[in-house]
């Protein structure tokens, strides 16, 4: 009996359980046939800021590696921050990006030690 | 004897000094996260679990359920001032609370609540102290089959009643229960899942994953909603008048008991029961008509039910290990990340562990009161930071904090996928909370599973057999085809 309690069992029972569950759920769907994809479906600008949001993040991993955490940080708070509103004062959101990447720094870094690998700058 | 003397000597651990800091500082931050929109308790717990770690597991906890019933606190603020409950159990607040606001009661509408969530939370402490060792004593004699069936009947409670579809809701948390296999098998040590990446052998961490599917996730759906403008009134008194405690009271005691039943119920959480109890108050009021227009009684019996329901939802969390609500999977995942497993073995072999946190509960209580009376025109000021700095603040977060686990660069490159994919899926009206509870007990549950069938060598009938065992899975049945057929209109989901 050795086999009915083998590694592979349980996911594919569970394997086995979402198909059954998606196939319910397709079946209601088309029975229902309330649902349109055009009400799924997120506006052009949505789309456009969650693209740019995940090419930031992106970016965001990269410079971490290169730069270190500190200014990798702030770049990527001023890239957030004038990504999600183009008319504000440059000023005011470096301002913001150095608070928050200072505190975080002092915090994670020299206070709880976390090794953060070690780029050009800190 | 036994629960006043564990109890004491929980008190005694808890009013430490550094305990007693950090229960301080988690009702703080939760309370602020409360307060501000767009940040709900489990991205509020999942940021912040890295602040934790290389501390005291007590000390962690502590902090976390801070963080947790702080928020349920701070929801009312934003609910009576903007007319935007910061979570879903304070939607009843909301209704009645801002209509006050604009009358220009804003502060009795503030004081009641916060005078209601003090009071419910001080029951509902009382009412765990004195249910959860007989409820652990019972959880003992189970075995496998049972606890199999037991996550299965948490299970059903908890898909079913957050989302709108119980399809969707099992869809999700079977998902959940996928990630968790992800990783070396405890019992024959095959590799599963891991597409040959080192950094998998151990599994999915499910703060990567939480990080993704809450915080980040989160970031992505709120990021085209429009801000909203804060209401200006003068706060005034917060005290409630003779007139407002007077229709008041009951529905105080009311809400208490109905808070603290759907609390403990798995999957009934603090939105079923601050709906439930505010639907009671409007059927048993002599004046039906003053409700939607600024009734105190409504926002008495509501926020004292969301309050002693996020404290009846330890209950199954500390003696049976079932985490009733997405908040309580958090703290579950936060046990075990410090080496605790939650549950009826942790109650005996650990019990200074539980009543020093059921303590800070307590003590924690007091602190939000005594806090929030204070400093409520400084709640209000922050409202008035814009959400916008609050997203980069929570994604910088998100990621130092996932990258703090294990201090590898391929936990962020999941995190982004997670989020990705957490994004659709809540998009799509897949709840996300049957699924961080899947990922929590998948692997106890597949041990479960695993173990029910060596007992019986291989026959999956032994989940039948058992008593105690179908009992659940005939429970489990029940509500399902109750829901099914009965319940139509459910309460929005509890994240």
């Amino acid at each position: 009996m050795q086999d009915v309690i083998d590694s592979h069992v349980y996911p594919m029972v569970l394997a086995s359980v979402l198909a059954l569950l998606s196939l319910g759920l397709m079946v209601k769907g088309f029975r229902d046939g309330k649902e349109k994809a055009e009400d799924w479906i997120p506006s052009r600008k949505e789309i456009r800021q969650i693209f740019f949001l995940f090419l930031a993040l992106i970016a965001y991993i990269f410079v971490f590696q290169k730069l270190g955490y500190l200014s990798s940080t702030v770049f990527f708070m001023v890239l957030i921050l004038k990504l999600m509103d183009r008319k504000r004062s440059g000023l005011r959101i470096l301002a913001l990006s150095l608070l928050v990447s200072g505190v975080c720094y002092l915090l994670f870094v020299l206070l709880f030690k976390i090794q953060v690998p070690a780029g050009i700058l800190i | 004897m036994g629960v006043l003397q564990n109890l004491w000597n929980g008190f005694d651990i808890a009013i430490s000094p550094i305990n007693f800091f950090y229960c301080l500082l988690g009702t703080v931050i939760g309370n602020l996260i409360g307060v501000l929109p767009g940040i709900g308790p489990v991205t509020a717990m999942a940021l912040l679990i890295p602040f934790t770690f290389g501390r005291d597991p007590i000390t962690s906890i502590i902090m976390l359920a801070g963080i947790y019933y702080g928020a349920m606190y701070g929801g009312a603020i934003t609910s009576v001032l903007l007319n935007v409950p910061g979570e879903s159990s304070s939607v009843p607040t909301a209704i009645e609370g801002y209509p006050m606001a604009r009358q220009g009661r804003a502060g009795p509408a503030i004081g009641m609540s916060a005078i209601a969530s003090f009071v419910a939370g001080t029951v509902g402490v009382i009412l765990m102290m004195l249910l959860s060792p007989p409820l652990a004593e019972l959880a003992l004699k189970f075995g496998p089959p049972e606890y199999f069936s037991l996550m299965i009947l948490g299970m059903c409670t908890v898909t079913a009643l957050s989302g709108k579809s119980i399809i969707k809701g099992w869809i999700s948390a079977v998902i959940g229960l996928m990630v968790a296999t992800v990783g070396i098998d405890v019992l024959t040590s095959v590799n599963r899942f891991n597409f040959g990446r080192p950094e998998l052998f151990d599994g999915i961490d499910f703060l990567v994953v939480i990080m993704g599917v809450f915080a980040i996730a989160e970031v992505m759906l709120n990021i085209e909603e429009p801000e909203g403008g804060i209401f200006q009134t003068k706060i005034g008194s917060l005290l409630p008048t003779r007139q407002d405690w007077s229709v008041s009271t009951l529905p105080l005691v009311r809400g208490t008991i109905i808070g603290f039943l759907a609390g403990v119920l798995p999957g009934g959480g603090a939105t079923v029961g601050s709906f439930l109890a505010y639907g009671v108050e409007k059927r048993v009021s002599r004046h039906p008509e003053r409700f939607g227009h600024g009734a105190i009684e409504g926002i008495a019996s509501c926020e004292a039910a969301n309050n002693s329901a996020a404290v009846g939802a330890m209950i199954p969390l500390f003696t049976l290990g079932i985490p009733g609500t997405a908040a309580a999977a958090v703290l579950f995942g936060a046990f075990v990340m410090l080496g605790l497993q939650p549950g009826p073995f942790l109650f005996r072999d650990h019990p200074q562990f539980v009543w020093a946190v059921i303590a800070s509960m307590y003590i924690g209580n007091v602190l939000l009161l005594a806090m929030n009376m204070p400093l409520i025109s400084f709640f209000v000021k922050l409202l008035k930071v814009p959400y916008k700095d609050l997203m980069a603040i929570i994604l910088t977060l998100a990621f130092i904090g996932t990258f703090s686990i294990n201090g590898n660069v391929f936990d962020l490159w999941l995190m982004l996928i997670i989020a990705g994919f957490g994004y659709l899926l809540r998009k799509l009206d897949f709840s996300p909370a049957p699924l961080i509870l899947g990922m929590v007990l998948g692997q106890n549950m597949e041990m479960a599973f695993r173990r029910s069938l060596i007992i019986s060598s291989g026959s999956p009938s032994v989940f039948f057999t058992r008593p105690i065992s179908a009992t659940l899975l005939v429970l489990a049945a029940l509500w399902l085809i109750f829901l099914v057929t009965g319940l139509k209109k459910r309460p929005v989901e509890d994240a």
